[in-house]
């Protein structure tokens, strides 16, 4: 046996991961080799030199940073997916824009507007004359109305799943007075909008490594979402209350 | 494992508890820093949450599907802050400490030269294991810190069991040198 593979023989030796058959051919070698018999002696007491490097103790209060991170994963608010897709933000942002528009038109003194307000339980009114939305700052996206009430990420196999993350066109927020409520909701939302476009690019861009921090911020966007579309739904039901009551007048205005 | 599969909630916690020390000290031993590695801890763990309904196996390869995991975590973390040279706090902080507990009187054998003494020789040791390829440092620390066999190890670092055996056996012969020279109690 030669001195390379006795010195690798010697190693595994004190793991005890060396066979009988390797076991009985290490020691015949030993004996004719007193460099290798040092090794063993050598290797032995580094082993417990190595020894004396202690465990540490983890902080106290690890457990619980872990706990309140449970609690937080079994909210049921919190998506389940270890990483959103970026197309299903993309969606839900646009659909929460949009209807965030249609309420804008539905409250805006420029005159009958086309409107498709569907809150679930009655079908709404309709009107004939276009829209004038010269003083609108807000352009929209080539992009089928959605029922208001009813937003959910939806399924769409028609949406294409591109290979580079395209990146979406950026509305500018409306540049309305701001003390309208409607207005106020669109502004939000675009605001919200740019911000989880900017985490979804930094999602596409970033390791693997920081996945769970993008994810949390990707929840915090979405939950910002949520709130404002809540915002734009009850707006929305108001207009549409509005609408109804002056259709019942029989003067209307 | 098992438990928690089935969806219950407190395994988890029972699964952390018991392993939160060894994983603490592994990832300590391999990145140096205590934040980082409590931290690297917390996101095994969170790994572990999503994707253990997909562990299938007994308890005993559940450690090493654990150690897996958490390999893959340090080696991600290694990969990138070797970019970023950042300064090991903890080296800082023990030099520190150090030179303020030299200020006081010290009598042989005292329980403060102990201490002393034992934070010295820790700090020897990791600084020569620092020095080590990551690889195999793993492997090393694997064996005689996490008391993984080779066939484990071998599964954790995704290689053979004789690349496992030369890993470590590499490694004994740098720290062979390193260590030579330190008049260690042992």
């Amino acid at each position: 046996m030669k001195c390379g593979k006795a010195k690798i023989l010697i190693s595994a030796q004190m793991d005890e991961e060396i066979s009988v058959k390797d076991s009985l051919a290490l020691e015949e070698h030993l004996h004719s080799c007193p460099e290798c018999a040092d090794f063993k002696v050598e290797m032995a007491s580094m082993s417990r030199t190595l020894a004396l490097w202690a465990d540490e103790e983890p902080s106290p209060y690890l457990a619980q940073r872990f706990a309140y991170k449970l609690q937080e994963m079994d909210e049921p608010s919190a998506p389940k997916r270890s990483f959103v897709s970026g197309w299903t933000f993309r969606t839900v942002a646009k659909i929460a824009a949009v209807v965030a528009l249609v309420g804008l038109f539905v409250l805006s003194e420029k005159g009958p507007v086309n409107v498709v307000v569907d809150n679930g339980t009655s079908v709404t009114e309709t009107a004939t004359a276009p829209v004038d939305n010269t003083s609108d700052t807000v352009t929209v996206d080539p992009i089928e109305t959605q029922p208001a009430a009813e937003v959910q990420p939806p399924v769409t196999e028609q949406q294409p799943k591109p290979a580079a993350p395209r990146r979406p066109h950026r509305r500018p927020a409306p540049s309305v007075e701001p003390s309208k409520p409607i207005e106020m909701a669109a502004a939000n939302i675009s605001e919200t909008e740019n911000s989880v476009m900017a985490e979804i690019d930094n999602a596409a861009n970033t390791e693997v490594s920081t996945d769970v921090t993008v994810a949390m911020n990707l929840r915090e966007s979405a939950s910002n979402i949520n709130d404002t579309l809540e915002i734009v739904r009850g707006n929305l039901q108001l207009a549409v209350d509005n609408l109804s009551s002056r259709s019942s007048q029989p003067d209307g205005k | 494992m098992g438990r928690f599969q089935a969806g219950d909630s407190t395994a988890m916690e029972e699964l952390f508890a018991r392993f939160q020390k060894p994983l603490f000290n592994f990832f300590y031993r391999m990145v140096g820093k205590r934040e980082t590695a409590e931290d690297l801890v917390q996101e095994t763990f969170v790994k572990l949450c999503r994707f253990g309904s997909s562990f299938r196996g007994s308890d005993a390869k559940f450690s090493t599907w654990l150690y897996s995991v958490a390999g893959n975590q340090c080696r991600d973390y290694l990969r990138h802050s070797s970019r970023r040279p950042e300064v090991l706090l903890d080296t800082i902080e023990d030099s520190e400490s150090d030179s303020q507990e030299d200020t006081g009187p010290s009598t042989p054998d005292s329980p403060v030269e102990e201490e002393i003494l034992r934070k010295e020789t820790g700090r020897i040791i990791r600084d020569a294991i620092e020095s080590l390829p990551n690889k195999e440092k793993e492997a090393l620390v694997l064996r005689e810190y996490n008391g993984l066999d080779y066939k484990e190890i071998a599964d954790v670092l995704n290689c053979p069991i004789g690349s496992v055996k030369v890993l470590i056996f590499r490694a004994r012969q740098r720290l062979r040198g390193k260590l030579k020279d330190f008049e260690g109690i042992a």
